[in-house]
């Protein structure tokens, strides 16, 4: 009999990274015929814990005066809420903080450790079929996982998150926070001007314009696109040739080569040239008036049309998948 | 009566003229003596061999001035009376010198009549005419390649001038006064001595010649005496430098033993080889260089023509400040940086234009290159682009960071013969791909288009596909020879064990490097660029092209291809086999003249960070002929331009840009007993 | 004197083309169709060691792999790079080693050396991604930790690191002696070589430790990891055709967008 605990890092209100965590951890549960424990590490207030309930958990351990994130405190909270619940199933968010005290926690624990996985199933004899990309994502490994503790983190948006359940409650437990003095303290923290997105090469999205767009001004309908979905600005060649944007932003075998999760590219004809900068890309999707464009080669959704007709329709239609979606 | 004249008519003390022309000498020997030796501490350079290849190379460019003719015909031909005019009028001193000082009299008879008499005049005056031209040219049209102006320039033509015009008084005065029988073989003095009669008479004509000719001998004097303080040294060291010229392969650079070399590359001038230091001395600042560089048209930190001079300027102040320490490696380069900036290196793209244009064979891209050498290889310094390529070049063999193609892509689903598939399969010809034919997809294309149209003309060829590696082209022209003979070596191994002779690229890069630089790493094979294996197989009537909807078509020259290669026929033939085909030149600009696409010397992975685009630059001649295709014959180019003309195009008439084969395949495609792949 | 140990593995070019990448069934692994390089988050955690060192001055450079007799060319690159000092590990005295053991063995050259104020490796290797050794280094020489570092400087007696975030990046301010990952930003792109110095890596001598040397039974530094049974690795099937969105309008072409990207998992 396994017991699966989903340990969260909450980095302020309920979000979908938790959500995320939590429907593992749930479904896993399912699986395996046991229940989710989910361990709140740092602060929380009572409607985070509504939410976990809603997604799934059955209890639900906090830690009574844990502060801001640090990885030894955190880590030792961690391993004390795993033994509070003699878990031997845990689950962590790919995040940052996720990854930096994941394999500490397992390797403590005596658990095998898997990081950046993107399936999970398990099945009632407590075996654990975990996936998990390899060699650049070119190929998928699939390990088997009998018996022993094990710690997984699940890839950021390999999970949709599942059904809520309004209003289920469950078992909430508070342990002490460990004392230690650690050894190392986070003196600042920045976050990137979120006006001009992540930088170009570490963007998940990409909205790229090229000379079809036509001016400097219309670059606006991509910044727009580009904040609704979290990504960056990018440009062809031609585009920062023009001076409508800066060159900073152009992407191409001599400009910045980008591998992102989505590559929306707008009026771009795709000459060899931009190609080598989005060879990268996992998904590219072309919005061009030209059908024979060669950008439709490497594009695995295309959309033949006028880019001033279909971008506002876009927005409209992404406005509302995310009002649906969060 | 024979024919002739007195010598020292009119003129008593005669040895002070031996005396002042001693110290002529004496001061012209110093200074020619200085710039011996600032020469001599360059290194060795083999320079003498091929004595009559050399000299006949050196008559058709004095003699006829044919490199000057070819694009400036004004300026060439009166530069042309300016030469003549110069060696002509010193013979006939020379004449004068062998007949009294040495007692061989031979300025007598008919030959004082036609040659030291009426030649003289003739060139004489022509010599005049071409020094008002001169000075309108610098001082009334005043072309940008000629500026700033330097007083030396002025004060030049000027001497030349007065010395001329003294002569011709000289002349008159000597007619008019010795009642010379023959003064009207001498057309020019005649007219000027009877001029001069009658506003002087007897008397004030014998003492204006007189103080004419000691006037003239000074000026005279002074100018050999200046020689090798001003830019007249190239009186000498032009025809020098021309005879001096390199004669190896145009399209390979100085080979560097690498294990044996101390300092790589040039940081130092007496790391030169002496017959670059000789060139900075040849240059005459006449600026052609400048007119065709793509990077000086497009406003980048080069000029070659100042590249030279800097050089110049810092030769002669380091050898005035004399002695010099010895070199210490770890020392800072007192050239790279402080006299030749970095940016100016990195602003080149090796296109030779400036060795093509310059009418005395300055060599302005091997110094380039050597000077790269010494920030890559020793400083490890380069543009922020080149990190990757350099990085790509090193661990996966093509200059394409961050690639994810695959050099079998392009003939996945066409029947061609792999050499590691079918080891032991003859073949006539390697069709060497390239990186760019194999991986970037629109030239992929066109190595496709060559591929069908050989199965289509029955030519028997093998790839090497994933053995292939970069022929080293790219990191030789960014100065690291190391990474080029890394990979030459790597890629002659492959040749060596499949047995290659005869290579097929569509590269010019690829051909100039595996023709031109090969051989120096031991590697010899017979080299064909496309276009010229193409037109072959259509001159032999094994490929038939119908006509096709090609329009009109400009072919853009690519540098590699034409002035490394001397290839300009067989592409343009190539076209014209097209039967409705309409061929457009850019006027000027064409063939030996073509303007770089901004694709060399490493720019074809390189952002241009100051000034124009140089492809823009290209595309816009390209356009103005109103072509509807530009056929190009190199990866880079197609790349450079299909861009460019995308840009300089007004909306709707952006031509295409086609590889020639591509052109070829698609009017072999309209011959349906030739469809390629039957 | 500041000692940095900087451990880097050679693997299969994580840039060989799609299209040439093979698995190699029998050995549950990809084929060697391409050329092995070092491990790209690798070769910034040396460069960031390089630049540390610039800037305290005194400092010596370690560079350790762990790997098959090919991985010496790994280290001369380091060494080429102006690594001080370059230690192989052979690979072949610990069959099937995994992330432990590797955490193990590591740690028990690292224990032959002079005291490392800090160690660095790569965020993950390119290969398996595993992103465990350092983190279990930390534990087996119970230091503290921190991942995805972009840049570091001396400050007193503890180390401040420029470390990735999410949304940006922060300022932490570690205890020496410390253990660290190392993600990839502009300012740690690995430098190139001088050609000089690559020629010196070459003709350097560079030592290779055996189980014995570093007094490990191979078959003890197994840990959890190796109890995982790898049941199918294979490449997943990926449609490269275009799929052309159609509508009657653009409102109804961009709703299908929509749902094919959410489809996609990308929105």
């Amino acid at each position: 009999m396994r017991n699966v605990l989903a340990i969260l890092i909450p980095a302020g209100a309920f979000s979908r990274t938790e959500a995320e965590t939590i429907t593992a951890g749930k479904s896993l549960a399912a699986q395996l015929g046991a229940d989710l424990s989910v361990g709140i590490l740092g602060p929380s207030d009572d409607s985070f814990a509504r939410e976990c309930f809603a997604f799934g958990a059955k209890s639900l351990t906090r830690v009574e005066g844990l502060a801001a994130y640090q990885s030894e405190a955190y880590s030792a909270a961690a391993q004390q809420i795993a033994a509070s619940v003699a878990a031997d199933v845990i689950l962590f968010p790919s995040t940052t903080y996720g990854l930096e005290i994941a394999p500490g926690v397992g390797y403590r624990l005596g658990a095998a450790v898997i990081l950046d996985c993107v399936g999970l199933i398990g099945d009632s004899s407590g075996n654990l079929t975990i996936t998990k990309p390899v060699y650049g994502g070119k190929a998928n490994s699939e390990l088997i996982a009998r018996q022993g503790p094990v710690v997984i983190a699940m890839r950021m948006r390999s999970v949709a998150p599942g059904e809520k359940q309004d209003g289920a409650t469950g078992e909430i437990n508070t342990i002490p926070a460990p004392a230690l003095s650690p050894r190392t303290q986070i003196l600042e923290h920045t976050t990137e001007d979120t006006g001009s997105g992540p930088k170009l090469e570490d963007a998940r999205v990409i909205i790229s314009g090229g000379r079809g767009l036509g001016n400097k001004e219309n670059f606006v309908h991509l910044e727009e696109l580009a904040r609704l979905l979290g990504g960056s600005v990018g440009a062809s060649r031609a585009a920062c040739d023009q001076g409508w944007v800066p060159a900073t932003l152009q992407i191409g075998q001599t400009g910045k080569k980008v591998a992102p999760d989505l590559y929306l590219a707008v009026g771009i004809s795709g000459a060899s040239q931009h190609l080598v900068g989005i060879a990268g890309a996992r998904h590219i999707v072309a919005i061009n008036k030209d059908a024979k464009a060669p950008i439709f080669q490497v594009a695995a959704l295309g959309v033949v049309d006028e880019w001033q007709a279909l971008l506002p329709k876009l927005v409209v239609a992404l406005t509302e998948h995310k009002a649906r979606n969060s | 009566m024979t024919p002739t004249r007195e010598v020292f008519f009119n003129i008593r003390h005669v040895w002070v003229m031996y005396a002042l022309f001693a110290v002529t000498l004496a001061i012209f020997s110093y200074g020619f003596c200085r710039h011996w030796q600032r020469w001599s501490r360059g290194l060795p350079a083999s320079r003498t061999d091929r004595p009559w290849q050399r000299l006949q190379g050196l008559l058709r460019q004095t003699a006829a001035h044919d490199r000057l003719l070819k694009r400036y015909r004004a300026a060439g031909f009166f530069h042309l009376l300016f030469f003549w005019g110069m060696v002509i009028l010193t013979a006939g001193t020379t004449v004068v010198f062998i007949h009294n000082d040495l007692g061989i009299h031979i300025m007598q008879g008919a030959f004082y009549l036609y040659f030291q008499s009426l030649t003289l005049n003739i060139f004489g005056a022509l010599f005049i005419v071409a020094l008002l031209a001169a000075l309108v040219q610098r001082y009334v049209a005043r072309p940008s390649r000629l500026k700033p102006d330097h007083w030396q320039d002025g004060l030049i033509l000027i001497l030349l001038l007065t010395i001329l015009l003294t002569g011709f008084i000289l002349q008159g005065a000597r007619i008019q006064l010795t009642r010379d029988p023959w003064g009207a073989w001498s057309p020019v003095g005649n007219v000027a001595g009877s001029l001069l009669a009658r506003l002087f008479g007897v008397d004030g004509l014998r003492q204006l010649h007189l103080f004419t000719w000691w006037f003239h001998m000074a000026l005279v004097f002074g100018f050999i005496a200046w020689i090798p303080y001003s830019k007249l040294m190239h009186l000498l060291t032009a025809p020098a430098n021309i005879y001096l010229r390199d004669l190896e392969p145009r399209g390979a650079l100085p080979l560097l033993d690498i294990e044996k070399t101390e300092a790589l590359g040039i940081s130092r001038l007496e790391q030169f080889s002496w017959k670059d230091l000789f060139d900075l001395d040849a240059c005459t600042e006449c600026g052609r260089c400048e007119v065709n560089c793509p990077a000086n048209i497009s406003n980048k930190p080069l000029s070659p023509k100042w590249l030279i001079l800097d050089l110049q300027k810092a030769s002669r102040a380091e050898h005035a400040a004399a002695p010099t320490p010895p070199p210490n490696p770890e020392e800072p380069s007192p050239l790279v940086g402080p006299v030749i900036r970095e940016e100016t290196l990195w602003s080149c793209t090796t296109c030779r234009a400036c060795m093509e244009q310059c009418p005395v064979m300055i060599e302005q891209v091997p110094k380039i290159v050597q000077m790269r050498r010494h920030l890559v290889m020793e400083r490890a310094e380069f543009p922020d682009d080149l990190q990757g390529v350099i990085r790509s070049l090193e661990a996966r063999g093509h200059p394409y960071p961050g690639s994810s193609a695959s050099r079998s892509d392009w003939h996945k689903d066409l029947d061609v013969h792999v050499l590691s598939d079918k080891p032991g399969q003859s073949f006539d010809v390697l069709l060497w791909v390239g990186c760019a034919g194999a991986m970037n997809d629109r030239s992929k294309s066109v190595t496709r288009a060559v591929a069908q149209l050989l199965q289509a003309a029955g030519v028997r060829f093998a790839i090497l596909s994933r053995e292939e590696k970069c022929t080293g082209d790219p990191a030789r022209r960014i100065g690291h020879e190391f990474l080029f003979q890394q990979l030459a070596q790597e890629n002659i191994a492959t040749f060596d064990r499949y047995g290659v002779k005869k290579i097929l690229t569509s590269c010019p890069h690829c051909f100039n490097t595996l023709r031109n630089e090969y051989p120096q790493l031991g590697g010899n094979y017979q080299v064909i660029h496309h276009s010229e294996f193409l037109q072959e197989l259509v001159a032999s009537g094994r490929l038939r092209p119908e006509a096709t909807a090609l329009g009109k078509v400009v072919f853009h020259d690519p540098c590699y291809l034409g002035r490394y290669n001397q290839v300009y026929g067989a592409p343009r033939q190539l076209l014209d086999s097209v039967p409705n085909s309409q061929r457009a030149e850019v006027p000027n600009w064409s063939a030996r003249n073509a303007l770089c696409c901004g694709g060399g010397g490493g720019f074809s992975f390189m952002e241009e960070k100051t000034g124009t685009r140089m492809s823009h630059n290209r595309s816009r001649q390209l356009v103005s002929t109103g072509a509807d295709t530009v056929a190009v014959g190199c990866p880079f180019c197609m790349t450079m331009l299909e861009d460019g003309v995308k840009t300089v195009s007004p909306e709707g008439q952006t031509p295409r840009v086609l590889d020639i084969a591509e052109v070829l395949a698609q009017a072999i495609m309209q011959n349906p007993a030739q469809e390629p792949g039957r | 004197m500041l000692h940095l140990v900087v451990c880097l593995k050679q693997i299969l070019d994580p840039e060989i083309p799609p299209a040439d990448f093979k698995l190699d069934p029998s050995a549950q692994r990809a084929a060697p169709t391409a050329s092995l390089v070092a491990s790209i988050f690798d070769e910034n955690a040396l460069e960031i060691a390089l630049q540390l060192r610039e800037k305290v001055g005194d400092a010596r450079i370690t560079a350790i792999s762990l790997g098959p007799p090919s991985a010496v060319d790994v280290l001369r690159k380091a060494l080429s790079m102006r690594a001080d000092d370059a230690i192989l590990i052979r690979e072949e005295d610990f069959p099937g080693i995994d992330a432990h053991g590797c955490a193990r063995v590591l740690a028990a050259a690292i224990r032959k050396l002079p005291p490392a104020d800090l160690i660095l490796c790569g965020r993950e290797t390119g290969d398996w991604h595993g992103g465990l050794v350092a983190a279990f280094l930390a534990a087996e020489f119970d230091r503290p930790y921190t991942n995805f570092v972009a840049g570091i400087t001396k400050e007193g007696d503890h180390f401040h690191l420029r470390r990735q975030t999410e949304d940006g990046w922060e300022i932490v301010r570690s205890a020496a002696p410390a253990v660290i990952t190392v993600t990839n930003d502009d300012h740690n792109l690995p430098r190139i070589p001088k050609v000089k110095d690559n020629m010196m890596a070459f003709r350097k001598q560079i030592p290779a430790w055996t189980a014995s040397d570093l007094g490990l039974v191979p078959a003890s530094v197994a840990g959890p990891n190796s109890k995982l049974e790898q049941s199918r690795l294979y490449v997943p099937v990926v449609d490269r055709k275009c799929e052309i969105i159609t509508g009657d309008n653009a409102e109804a072409k961009a709703r299908q967008l929509v749902e094919r990207l959410a489809a996609l998992q990308v929105i």
